[in-house]
């Protein structure tokens, strides 16, 4: 499956997942860390939605290419890792959950340390 | 439910539009000869003979630009008056060469020039919907234009207000190898019709393409397309009729608009605005910063509005002549003015210089420049940057926040404004030793108004049975994720 679909895939699950639970996920760092991934996956098929479970079946086919148990929780996946690298995942995965809106916010500080009012009811 | 619904209302139009193209299709099938009915041969005296139909619209019918009816020039008589057969030793082919490279400029404006300068200015989360709105114009533009619009947009009607459904489906529109003898529209008749048709649609494409930015990031997608599609019907194509067509309204009063200052940008100015009250502000609007995508990306886009202009202007005198160098010449004049005025101006507000600024003048003097293109000289050309500078950069800070409407991008202080601003300067500043003609100012105010009424109230009635059908907004939650994700399902990375 192209890297498009599985982004659409995972637009799609972060949308209902935003929605129903106001849960916020990454999207560019779900189709491409498998770890976060396999987590995502089973926090859908936790939910007991149907429409959230076929996308997570979907993306889970497109990005491990068969069908996978999905692990029950990241401690499981982890185990087998080297501490370090769990360490740095498990940090990129606590950053991950708001990458854009922190980037949003980052940029909102930046422009108000130029100007308060720039952009604030019209762009001109 | 809501999306259920809508999306029906949308695979029936698409039935709609199918069923009368198909229609139309087995009428010309059905009647072969029928494009030969369209020459004045068939349906006038003999002593009309085809040879004198095609020799004399040369003479008359050089431009788009309209003769005031009251002073009808001796060979208007045997001027044909609407789209006529004639042979291929008829058309020049400079001309020819020079539209088709228009047509190609004019359609750039839009794609991508107006994607680009549009998508720049949105927030991330709403840059794919805002571009795909304007390629899915162009599309959807497309096949009403075929189907539907150049006929009465560019055809004599029964009223001065329509034209006529001899053009439907462009049936009658002809290339007849066999005989050398190919259709033409009265209108320009030393370029084959099909480019003429072309050349015309770009213009209904970038119409509606242009009210985009005033309901960007908050409109359903499937609203925007049924909304463009009425519109296209029912505005653009009637007011384009009233304008160029010899026997419209407007133009058999002697209003001038050479490239279209009243057709294309008071019109989607007008719309424009009434689309800004109708769907509301955007969520946060005039308490957090909405933060441009990209102005590279802007300031891309109106480098290309900038060249693609030069086929809307130049373009428009239908002919590679002194005429079109001319408003060539004036076009790059008033773009340069109007910039320069307008970041003057924003130095001396805000002690800044912005690349939106210069990219925002540029366009509007574009905009004013566009009915005076084939009318005025180069200080005329001066005077309207100029003019058009200041006016259009109050109309997207002082009279939007005056408005009180969320314009997002500005499509009525700089489209709306500008092209109000043009319309009357060129009753002002047109010169007779240009063009041959002289302007009424009052009937260039008089047409721009009317058709910026005209347009607001058509768009308001639109707009209203548009909501009733499918719904213009968004919800709240959708507005919040993004037009990208909740429309789309794709994402700017």
């Amino acid at each position: 499956m192209a890297s498009s679909d599985k982004v659409s895939l995972a637009a799609l699950i972060s949308v209902i997942l935003r929605r129903k639970i106001n849960r916020t996920i990454d999207v560019v760092w779900l189709v491409t860390n498998e770890i976060y991934a396999k987590e995502i996956i089973h926090l859908c098929h936790a939910q007991g939605l149907t429409e959230l479970s076929e996308y997570a079946d979907h993306l889970n086919k497109a990005i491990f290419g068969v069908e996978v148990p999905v692990a029950p929780n990241l401690a499981n996946n982890n185990a087998t890792q080297p501490a370090q690298e769990v360490t740095e995942q498990n940090a990129l995965l606590r950053d991950s959950d708001s990458y854009f809106d922190e980037i949003e916010e980052d940029v909102d500080v930046s422009l108000n340390k130029v100007s308060s009012n720039k952009y604030v009811g019209g762009l001109r | 439910m809501r999306t259920l619904r809508a999306n029906s209302y949308v695979v029936m139009l698409f039935v709609i539009l199918c069923t009368i193209s198909s229609a139309a299709f087995s009428a010309t099938d059905d009647i072969p000869n029928e494009s030969i009915s369209q020459t004045p041969t068939s349906e006038q005296p003999a002593t009309d003979a085809a040879t004198d139909q095609s020799t004399e619209p040369l003479k008359t019918a050089e431009a788009p630009v309209i003769l005031p009816a009251s002073v009808p020039p001796p060979a208007a008589a045997l001027a044909p008056t609407k789209p006529f057969l004639t042979g291929f030793d008829t058309i020049s082919s400079g001309d020819t060469a020079w539209m088709l490279t228009a047509t190609a400029l004019v359609l750039l404006m839009t794609i991508p020039g107006l994607v680009l300068f549009y998508a720049g200015m949105v927030r991330r989360k709403n840059v794919l919907s805002t571009a795909l709105q304007s390629f899915a114009i162009c599309c959807l533009v497309t096949v009403i234009w075929i189907v539907i619009g150049y006929s009465i947009a560019f055809t004599p009607g029964d009223t001065p207000y329509l034209g006529s459904f001899d053009r439907v489906m462009l049936s009658g529109l002809s290339y007849i190898k066999a005989s050398s003898q190919l259709t033409v529209s009265h209108l320009a008749p030393t370029i084959p019709e099909s480019v003429f048709v072309m050349f015309q649609m770009t213009f209904a494409i970038i119409t509606p393409a242009l009210i985009v930015g005033a309901f960007a990031e908050r409109m359903r997608f499937s609203a925007m397309l049924l909304f463009i599609t009425l519109w296209s019907i029912l505005v653009y194509a009637p007011v384009a009729h009233w304008v160029w067509e010899p026997t419209g309204f407007f133009a058999s009063n002697g209003v001038l608009d050479f490239a279209g200052g009243t057709v294309v940008h008071i019109n989607a100015g007008a719309a424009g605005l009434v689309c800004a009250y109708m769907l509301g502000p955007r969520t946060g609007y005039g308490k957090v910063p909405f933060m441009p995508y990209n102005l590279v990306y802007t300031l891309t886009g109106a480098a290309l509005l900038w060249v693609g202009w030069f086929g809307f202007n130049a373009g428009s005198a239908v002919s590679a002549d002194g005429r079109a160098g001319m408003a060539m010449l004036v076009t790059q004049a008033a773009a340069a003015m109007a910039a320069l005025t307008w970041v003057g101006i924003e130095y001396y507000m805000k002690s800044r210089i912005t690349m939106l600024g210069f990219a925002s003048g540029a366009v509007a003097g574009l905009v004013a420049i566009t009915p005076a293109s084939g009318f005025v000289n180069v200080g005329g050309a001066l005077t309207i940057g100029l003019a058009a500078g200041a006016f259009c950069y109050l109309g997207a800070t002082s009279l939007k926040r005056l408005l009180g409407a969320d314009d997002a991008l500005d499509v009525f202080g700089i489209h709306g404004i500008g092209g109000l601003v043009g319309a009357v300067l060129t009753g002002v500043l047109a010169d007779a030793t240009i063009s041959g003609l002289d302007a009424n100012v009052w009937m260039q105010t008089l047409a721009a108004f009317g058709t910026l009424i005209y347009s607001g109230i058509m768009t308001l009635i639109i707009l209203v049975i548009v909501n009733i059908f499918i719904g213009l907004r968004v919800d709240a939650e959708q507005e919040h994720d993004g037009l990208d994700l909740t429309q789309h399902a794709e994402r700017v990375m």
